[in-house]
């Protein structure tokens, strides 16, 4: 009787779920992210291509993942390294994220264009904190494209500058993100 | 090239600026490391607490003190309640401190996970916890949540705000929430965009003071309001597009009048001029992004930043920055007038300050053929110059330069000063003081009115500064006189009988509340309130008394520039506020100009520095600069001991203070004076911030300890502690009745032992006399005498040298008897010469009938003792009731041992039996048993008597 009840549950939590799965959550397809850091000394670009997530189009919830050594670009392979190595820390915290939820009252279930503000654990450099992040999203044919740019101070992530590099180095990085979504299968 | 450039660069960078606070950075760690200050908080006592990254600090204006917790997580959130300060962290635990530490408080129930975003107090001792989880209400430790399930909008909550009528309201993600507790029930109730809200993000609501509306600010667009009374948020028109950010933290100082700061970086004064228009005044912090703003009692405004904090002065001072090529040091002149500008002259030209323009450029208006040495402006926008050696000009508004010629003396003369009032122009040259007209309009005719001269009433020619208060009087300050006052046409002057002691005054001016304030020669300030003069001077705080400046606000605030920098008067506080370059804001006035400073139309005062003009504001509001004290901490042995202890043991009497000062103002001025009523009574002062006693004794004491910027120290902000000092056991009550009581037992001992040998002693003395009394009768016995004299007689025909010898040996006899009868015992030898000299006459009559036998060494004879009298008395009873004769002769043997003297003499009685025998020797057998143990022993053995006395 109890075994009865207990799969009658499963298959019940099942079916829940598999029709959110198959009308409302949203996979990355195609994801970038970039960033620039402009010092009065040097100016560096990096992006990478690899940014996966998922958004829940209905209960407007939404995680971004990227591997931070994934980014290329860079002035030089030294610099590269340096950023791996000695700021991010790849080794130990591989991976930055972005988990939260969509604060204005929008419906992206109908085609549109929508800016609203995203709010969320912003986690980089094993830390993580509340951030409010204004972005663009458009709803058209089945597809949810998401575009949206954002600063990260390193102050706020423990990101320890070296006094050598102030002039080379900006405080504050700017970045941007791009990506498409398509239903999940 | 580049230095072109440098050139270019600064003259473009030149004049316009705009009004700004000083604003000087403070960082809690090491200098220039960002400590992230995300809360902050001033308590009753004074002191600032800051909730940052790293835990909690407490600052005291001079040290950042970490307050230790085991938490060890950034704290978010901060409030004070219950006579503690609650502290939140990212974690969702609750602390409060105590005894400098902060403890961590249970939760029972419900408590939350995530991050406390604030926390709300009041008096019913309930304390709300603002989280990510809903909002937690915590009664005697219990956590009760009120979230999404009991139907708020949203779970992320900022802030709150207690409404009367048991409700409180949210601030959220989604709106704000109204929740009010109905019948045990909740009722939540949200504003939202639906209605009105301009942006559901409401991250901040506080309180407008004197009204029933709330600020509200928000994520994007700026600041609303919100009456809840009329469930109404409406959000006004702004002097300027909102473009400033995230709301992090909204003010309110006055009813109209708040501050606001962004996340980008910005610091805004919001002035509402009505509820549907505020006008944004912005300044930008650089790279501080600011988190939390608190206005401390000293009117610093208090910024939390994520670097530090930062103190903004704007609440009572600004300054305009001004760089080449205006000199500042160079002016020697200014004035205001009634269009709100500032006038001021360097060497022979005239410039012009709009205080109305947000970006303030002086222009240059005339020039002068010799130099300005004073300005005044007059209701009709004509600016009046002084020079030296041209006389007085003046400057009508459409620009053209008038010199006034036509008064005989005048037009050549050096002018000190310039003043008016509403018809009459007064002007002071070196040939004193002249009273004028002003310019008729069609003629510009100017009539002398009258001169005011030394002879004439004001005591000196020479007269520095002409000063009309709001009377209406003229106050001038004279060089020789003092101060000197022309009302309705007579002079009032004052000298060391009115308690004004100077006789060079240089500058006057009358304060927002009537008083006249006088700068002299080397005495510093006077002020006069109407009746008599006090002199203000170092004593309250006065840095230098070689002031050259005096101005006042409109509300209180007087200012005095001197060579050290500027004070500036807090009426409130009863002292000097100082400026130098030691208070970091770079304040370093040297100008030695007599009388250099202007006012705007609503009174600030705006003095010259060497970076620009500083602007002392009106104060609205009461700001107490008086240092407050705080006892930190008490040790014994230099061990702390637990809040609250107050009685210590006779041996804790090593007791150390440790105490803390709480100045923002001055705080590099502070000094303490403490004094420990119960041991002195007179204040020691000090600049350390504790003091030990090393013994004190038992009692009651009172420590108490002051704080001071200038040693004048009051019971304002005096911090105490009183205690007492066990007394040892010795001296409690208990062990004091235990030795008492054996004091008394002993007493009653001694008393009665002493009775009794009393009594035995008055008992011996009795019976000795009742000896004596028998002896001294039996001595003189009439037989006796008779027999003696009879043996005397026969021995002067016989042998008159025997008979001499027998009237020594008696009288010696006598003598002895008289001598001893009194004492208890005498030395066996002494009894012996006695018994001698009474042997010798017994023996004179006798012959050889009586025989003696002695057994006894010297040793004993002068060693031991007897009862006085006792070996006589035997001998003389052995004679009295035996037969002498020469036919029965009798042989009376004394043996003396270590111990005892044996007396025996054969019996031989008589026929007639002499009376009272036996009483001698009940005698001394009474006297030996009352000095001591030993008994005698009397009585026949073998036909023989034997008495037997012991040795003592």
């Amino acid at each position: 009787m109890g075994m009865y009840i207990r799969s009658l549950i499963l298959i019940v939590l099942m079916a829940i779920s598999s029709i959110a799965i198959a009308q409302d959550i949203y996979e990355v397809s195609t994801g970038s992210i970039s960033f620039n850091s402009k010092a009065p000394q040097e100016l560096i670009n990096a992006s990478s291509p690899q940014l996966k997530g998922v958004v829940d189009a209905r209960k407007k919830t939404f995680v971004f993942k990227i591997n931070v050594a994934s980014f290329q670009g860079f002035n030089s392979p030294l610099q590269q390294e340096h950023f791996n190595e000695n700021y991010m820390e790849t080794n130990k915290f591989p991976e930055a994220s972005y988990a939260g939820k969509i604060i204005e009252d929008v419906n992206l279930l109908v085609d549109g264009t929508y800016d609203v503000r995203v709010k969320g654990k912003l986690k980089i450099h094993g830390l993580e904190q509340e951030r409010i992040i204004n972005s663009r999203i458009v709803v058209k044919n089945g597809k949810i494209s998401i575009a949206s740019d954002f600063i990260v101070s390193l102050a706020d992530y423990s990101i320890k500058i070296p006094r050598v590099v102030y002039d080379k180095l900006a405080p504050d990085i700017n970045v941007t993100i791009a990506a498409t979504l398509l239903p999940k299968h | 090239m580049r230095k072109l450039i440098l050139l270019l660069l600064l003259f473009f960078s030149l004049p316009a600026m705009a009004q700004q606070p000083f604003v000087r950075d403070l960082w809690l760690n090491e200098s220039n490391t960002s400590v992230k200050v995300n809360e902050m908080l001033e308590d009753p006592s004074g002191y600032i607490w800051l909730g940052t990254d790293i835990g909690l600090f407490r600052f005291n204006g001079h040290r950042f003190m970490p307050v230790p917790d085991s938490i060890e997580k950034p704290v978010t959130a901060l409030a004070y309640g219950n006579g503690t300060v609650y502290v939140g962290y990212s974690n969702g635990a609750l602390g409060a401190v105590s005894e400098n530490v902060v403890k961590q408080v249970t939760i029972k129930s419900a408590r939350p996970s995530t991050t406390i975003n604030s926390i709300y107090t009041d008096r019913s001792k309930i304390v709300w916890l603002c989280t990510e989880e809903g909002i937690f209400t915590v009664i005697n430790n219990i956590g009760l949540p009120i979230n999404s399930s009991n139907g708020l909008s949203d779970n992320f909550v900022y802030q709150m705000a207690v409404l009367p009528n048991k409700r409180i309201v949210a601030a959220t993600d989604i709106g704000i929430n109204e929740i009010a507790l109905e019948q045990n029930k909740l009722r939540i109730e949200s504003l939202t965009d639906a209605n009105g809200l301009p942006d559901n993000i409401v991250r901040i609501i506080r309180n407008v003071p004197e009204r029933k509306w709330y600020w509200l600010g928000m994520q994007q667009k700026g600041v609303a309001f919100y009456c809840p009374d009329q469930k109404l948020v409406w959000q006004p028109q702004f002097s300027q597009p909102w473009v400033w950010g995230q709301v992090n933290d909204v003010l309110p100082v006055e009813k109209d009048r708040a501050w606001a700061c962004t996340e980008e970086g910005y610091l805004l004064e919001l002035t509402v001029r009505d509820s549907t228009h505020i006008d944004i005044k912005p300044m930008h912090l650089g790279d501080k992004k600011p988190k939390k703003l608190v206005r401390g009692r000293s009117g610093i405004l208090w910024v939390a930043t994520n670097h530090g904090i930062s103190v903004v002065s704007d609440e009572y001072m600004a300054y305009i920055p001004m760089g080449a090529p205006y000199k500042l040091s160079e002016i020697r002149a200014m004035v205001g007038d009634k269009n709100n500008y500032v006038w001021f002259s360097e060497n022979n030209r005239l410039y012009r300050l709009n205080l109305n323009a947000t970006l303030k450029q002086p222009e240059k208006m005339s020039v002068l053929p010799k130099d300005i040495t004073c300005l005044y402006a007059d209701n009709e926008m004509r600016v009046w110059i002084g020079t030296l050696g041209q006389g007085i000009w003046y400057r009508d508004p459409n620009g053209a330069l008038t010199h006034v010629t036509e008064l005989p003396g005048l037009a050549n003369e050096s002018i000190l000063d310039i003043a008016g009032t509403d018809d009459r122009l007064w002007i002071s040259g070196l040939n004193g003081v002249v009273e004028l007209s002003y310019p008729s309009t069609y003629t510009k005719q100017m009539t002398l009115l009258r001169k005011h001269s030394r002879d004439g009433g004001i005591g000196s020619d020479y007269v520095y500064q002409i000063f009309p208060d709001r009377k209406g009087r003229i106050w001038m300050a004279t060089d020789g006189a003092g101060v000197r006052m022309y009302d309705e046409g007579r002079y009032k002057k004052w000298d060391s009988s009115n308690g004004f002691n100077s006789k060079v005054v240089y500058s006057i001016t009358q304060d927002g509340f009537g008083n006249i304030w006088v700068v002299s020669l080397y005495n510093g300030l006077y002020r006069y309130d109407g009746n008599r003069w006090q002199q203000i001077s170092r004593e309250h705080g006065l840095e230098d008394v070689n002031i050259s400046t005096i101005a006042a606000n409109a509300t209180g605030q007087v200012i005095a520039v001197h060579a050290k920098g500027i004070d500036a008067w807090y009426p409130f506080s009863n002292q000097f506020r100082n400026y130098n370059k030691r208070q970091g804001f770079n304040i370093d006035s040297n100008s030695a100009v007599l009388k250099l400073a202007a006012k705007d139309t609503a009174g600030n005062v705006y003095i010259p520095y060497e970076q620009g003009w500083i602007i002392f504001k009106n104060v609205r509001h009461q700001f107490d600069i008086r240092p407050v004290v705080r006892m930190s901490s008490v040790s014994v042995y230099f061990k702390q001991m637990p809040a609250g202890k107050k009685d210590f043991d006779y041996d804790q009497n090593h007791i150390s203070f440790q105490f803390d000062g709480i100045s923002f103002a001055n705080p590099e001025r502070l000094r303490y004076r403490y004094k420990l009523e119960g041991y002195n009574d007179s204040w020691i002062t000090t600049n350390d911030e504790s003091v030990t006693f090393p013994q004190l004794t038992t009692g009651t004491y009172k420590f108490r300890v002051q704080g001071s910027l200038n040693n004048t120290f009051s019971r304002f902000g005096e911090a105490s502690y009183s205690f007492t000092i066990a007394k040892p056991f010795w001296a409690r009550v208990w062990f004091i009745m235990l030795v008492g009581a054996a004091i008394l037992g002993a007493a009653y001992m001694f008393i009665t032992t002493r009775e009794r040998n009393l009594r035995k002693v008055s008992s011996l003395q009795r019976e000795r006399m009742v000896f004596e009394y028998e002896h001294l009768k039996s001595q003189v016995n009439p037989h006796f005498l008779f027999n003696s004299l009879n043996t005397l007689a026969n021995l002067i025909d016989e042998n008159s040298d025997a008979a001499i010898d027998y009237t020594v040996r008696l009288s010696d006899l006598y003598r002895n008897m008289l001598s001893y009868r009194d004492k208890d015992l005498i030395l066996l030898a002494e009894e012996w010469e006695i018994l001698e000299n009474y042997l010798y006459i017994q023996k004179s009559r006798f012959g050889d009938a009586l025989q003696l036998q002695v057994t006894m060494s010297e040793g004993i004879k002068h060693s031991k003792k007897i009862v006085p009298l006792a070996l006589q008395l035997l001998v003389e009873n052995a004679i009295k009731h035996n037969i002498v004769s020469k036919a029965k002769p009798l042989t009376i043997k004394i043996v003396a041992t270590d111990n005892s003297i044996t007396i025996g003499n054969p019996i031989q009685p008589k026929l007639s039996k002499e009376k009272g025998a036996g009483l001698g020797l009940m005698n001394i057998r009474k006297r030996y048993s009352l000095l001591s143990k030993k008994q005698i022993y009397f009585g026949a053995i073998n036909n023989e008597f034997v008495v037997k006395l012991p040795l003592i």
